[in-house]
């Protein structure tokens, strides 16, 4: 299958074009339905509801505040460590090398609310660590927040690291710059726009997260999105502010496109490999001490503190909970369940985005991307507005929730397959389509075949992020209908944290596998 | 070429060096007098940009290296390349992409008087005026005077070039040639080129040194080492070159296309250059025409001998053989190697 293919990847202006029926255009536009609703159904309920603001402006104003200051702090930290891992695991020569560079960013997999678990068992009266007040409020969720968003930087940093020609580094020393000067003049310049590209992902990733900041208290935008919906009857000042929120993401989604195009334009041919840094004995043992402590940190503390937790708690007799096992099982289900429709769905988007580039197509996938980027607090907050305006029986059920999970996951979905597609030459279709087979035998026999690896791991990964999603699934799901994510947040909120630390210990097994699928991938160098 | 008076600017002495199994450099040497233009010339793999790196301080390496008199590499000492005050200039430029043509340029300066002197190297590679461009905006000659003028700019004593030409355009590589080695006369520096191209190393330098499997062959003058290649290997390099073995004896060999004196007996290469070889008609004919090439300001014309070796000949524009004509041909030179 694979011998003899073209394999050039062409531009986006380039012949790429696939002549073919109108019954991608169909598809796509079905499976993009439901990623309109978030915004829409959120104007209108906004809109419709006067022009009176539902949050007082002190309020308001102090949330901002909060959100900013968390954001602003989170970046530099995560920047910090993100920069860090990423250049001691791509200049330094260092044993297992790759297997560093996995294990650095390998802590996205934990989701915010299993590491603010985590933080709340280690420590209060009861800690498993350390008997210390748990640091709720803007120090806790700063902690937790900066160490699991710092991968996002790192797998980041990494691309941008490797495209730098080693020959300018080399041409400042031979100009007589030292160490340092060649690193702040010639290096980091090159750096700034992987730089700014992570700073732009860890402030939207920040801005959107629920987990953390409800568990450990501190109240930024989606904090106040739940509290008072599920506080008050009337949904106004909820959806005013999910409409901010969404603002928000919007401004900074909006930056980031910006300047990722803009970097794109300054990208030269790919640079000559370098060799790698021999560092000294002191180099070596920073090095290597300084990933052995993040990775204990961040994968190694989590996972003790909730065995340790789940072991005493049953010592002392708690209960684990009987309903884990129905947990787990709706949670795979679930998961496995969306994975596949997401996947279903997004094939039609990712092929008319590389098949039929164009300006239609632009808008295809700023409309995907868009609600994908969308604080998921939010997204649940229209949705119900939607459900309970315009499709009753659609409310509290899982086929409404399937849906909302398509209209924020497709992205990754259809972003995974779109790079197999590209990769491959649409000739191969038209070449499939001169030699006598008709459109359904060339899908079936060329371009699924293509398709299948990011098919694969588009999967792969809508399910970890189904499995670990939190905030649109608590406000959707039907009554009783508990995931092991809900599990978690719920019991840590309510001090069972026996319960959440098994239930956050089968998360964690249970998403290995399609994990092991996406990073593969990821890295591959 | 060298005096007593002559400096010599580079002195690089059995530079030993591998990478895992990969031998690059074995006990390469050369001297390298001021002023003088060098050029590394070899196949790829050979260890030239190696043997440039070494010069450089980018790399290390058995043996030792001078410059102009002062010890940089030993075995005792590594003088690190910040401190050699050696000039490169990269096969692919390595401008830096986020700074300006000038702030480029001014790099390896100090900071103080720094645009009086950037201006003047400017001027002499023929950028005037474009101080303030991006690299991205420049062309690829441009680009290449940019990367010259950065690395002459601080004034060093040697300046290194790895294959500078070979990303331009071929129309533009002549005359880029040309332009650069009048720029580094007149500035009086010393340079080392590294090259595959043998044209190029032919035209631009005053020594040439052959190199092939990480050390130095030959290094001889352009002319010289063209008449006087040591080995048949170097001739095939150098330039067109076809061989007839023959039994060489009593001062001779004879060939089917001449006999030439030689002081080598038993079996023997016999090496002839195109522009050596002649084709007459109406003699006793001991060839066929096989085939030719136009060049335009001359041909190559190939003929076939008795018992089917293929030799070439360089001749005008005039006259146009058939092929299969007959016809006779005679070398008036030859090289004769032994084996």
């Amino acid at each position: 299958m694979t011998a003899g293919l073209a394999t050039a990847p062409r531009s986006r202006a380039g012949p790429n074009r696939y002549r073919g029926g109108w019954g991608w255009w169909v598809a796509a536009g079905i499976a993009l339905l439901p990623a309109l609703i978030p915004p829409v159904s959120l104007l209108i309920q906004v809109l419709g509801s006067g022009t009176a603001l539902a949050v007082p402006p002190a309020r308001l104003a102090e949330l901002f505040a909060n959100t900013i200051l968390l954001t602003a702090a989170v970046t530099v930290t995560a920047l910090a460590i993100g920069v860090a891992t990423a250049w001691v695991t791509t200049r330094v020569d260092l044993p297992f090398r790759r297997g560093w560079m996995t294990l650095a960013a390998l802590p996205l997999v934990v989701p915010s609310y299993v590491a603010a678990l985590s933080l709340i068992a280690a420590t209060g009266p009861s800690g498993v660590l350390f008997e210390v007040p748990t640091p709720y409020g803007f120090v806790g969720s700063w902690l937790i927040l900066s160490i699991f968003t710092a991968p996002l930087a790192h797998l980041t940093i990494i691309p941008g690291l490797r495209a730098i020609d080693p020959a300018t580094e080399e041409a400042a020393t031979g100009l007589g710059a030292g160490r340092w000067r060649v690193f702040a003049t010639v290096t980091v310049p090159q750096l700034r726009p992987a730089l700014v590209s992570s700073g732009l992902l860890v402030g939207l990733y920040t801005v959107s997260d629920f987990g953390a900041v409800s568990l450990l208290r501190y109240d930024t935008f989606t904090r106040a999105i739940y509290t008072l919906y599920r506080g008050q009857l009337d949904r106004r000042p909820s959806a005013t502010l999910s409409l901010i929120l969404m603002a928000l993401a919007i401004v900074i989604l909006v930056v980031e496109r910006r300047h990722r195009s803009r970097a794109m334009m300054h990208s030269q041919r790919p640079p000559r490999l370098r060799r790698l840094i021999s560092p000294r004995r002191s180099g070596l043992v920073l090095s290597l001490g300084l990933l052995a402590v993040y990775a204990f940190v961040s994968l190694g503390i989590p996972i003790y503190v909730m065995t340790a937790t789940v072991m005493r708690g049953v010592a002392f007799g708690q209960a684990i909970g009987g309903t884990l096992a129905t947990e787990a099982f709706r949670s795979l289900a679930l998961a496995l369940v969306a994975a596949l429709v997401i996947a279903i769905a997004a094939f039609p988007v990712a092929m008319v985005v590389t098949r039929r580039p164009g300006r239609l197509s632009g808008w295809v996938e700023s409309v995907v991307w868009g609600t994908y980027s969308l604080p998921h607090i939010t997204v649940g907050v229209a949705a119900v507005g939607f459900a309970l305006q315009w499709a009753r029986p659609l409310y509290q059920t899982l086929i409404f929730l399937v849906i909302i999970y398509v209209a924020i996951f497709l992205p990754q979905a259809a972003g995974s397959i779109q790079d197999s597609l590209r990769r491959a030459s649409p000739d191969l279709e038209n070449a499939s389509r001169g030699l006598g087979h008709g459109p359904v035998a060339t899908l079936l026999r060329v371009t699924l075949p293509l398709a299948l690896p990011g098919l694969l791991a588009g999967t792969a990964l809508v399910f970890l992020s189904v499995m670990k999603e939190l905030p649109a699934t608590l406000l959707l799901r039907p009554n009783g209908f508990e995931t092991l994510a809900i599990r978690i947040w719920s019991s840590t909120a309510e001090g069972f944290l026996t319960r959440a630390s098994a239930a956050g210990l089968v998360l964690l097994v249970a998403s290995i596998v399609p994990l092991f699928v996406v990073m593969t991938r990821e890295l591959s160098d | 070429m060298s005096s007593a008076t002559d400096r010599l600017a580079i002195r690089a002495r059995d530079l030993t060096r591998s990478f895992g199994e990969v031998v690059a450099l074995d006990h390469f040497s050369l001297d390298v007098w001021e002023g003088g233009i060098v050029t590394l010339l070899g196949p790829s793999g050979c260890g030239k940009t190696t043997a440039l790196r070494v010069i450089a301080g980018f790399e290390s390496a058995g043996g030792s290296v001078e410059i102009h008199g002062r010890t940089v590499l030993d075995d005792g000492r590594f003088v690190p390349p910040e401190k050699r005050r050696v000039g490169m200039v990269f096969q692919d430029y390595a401008l830096f992409p986020h700074m300006t043509v000038a702030s480029n340029v001014g790099y390896g300066l100090p900071k103080v008087d720094r645009a009086p002197r950037v201006g003047d190297v400017l001027e002499l590679v023929g950028l005037t005026g474009m101080e303030e461009r991006m690299p991205n905006e420049l062309s690829g000659g441009q680009q290449q005077r940019v990367a010259l003028a950065r690395a002459l700019a601080p004034k060093p004593e040697v300046i290194l070039l790895d294959e500078p030409f070979s990303n331009l355009d071929a129309s533009l590589r002549d005359r880029v040639r040309r332009e650069l080695r009048v720029i580094l006369t007149e500035a009086r520096t010393t340079a080392v080129f590294v090259t595959h191209d043998q044209e190029e190393a032919l035209a631009t330098s005053d020594i040439v040194a052959v190199m092939r499997e990480g050390r130095v062959l030959q290094a001889d003058t352009p002319a010289h080492l063209y008449a006087n290649p040591a080995d048949p290997w170097i001739a095939e390099f150098l330039g067109d070159a076809d061989v007839l073995e023959s039994e060489a004896g009593n001062g001779r060999v004879d060939t089917l296309v001449g006999t030439f004196e030689t002081d080598l007996s038993g079996r023997v290469s016999v090496i002839f250059r195109p522009e050596n070889v002649q084709i007459s008609l109406g003699e006793a004919p001991n060839a066929v025409i096989a085939g030719s090439e136009f060049f335009g300001h001359d041909q190559l014309v190939t003929v076939a001998l008795d018992g089917g070796t293929r030799v070439r000949a360089r001749i005008g524009p005039r006259p146009i053989y058939q092929v299969g004509q007959l016809c006779r041909v005679r070398a008036t030179d030859a090289r004769i190697y032994p084996g």
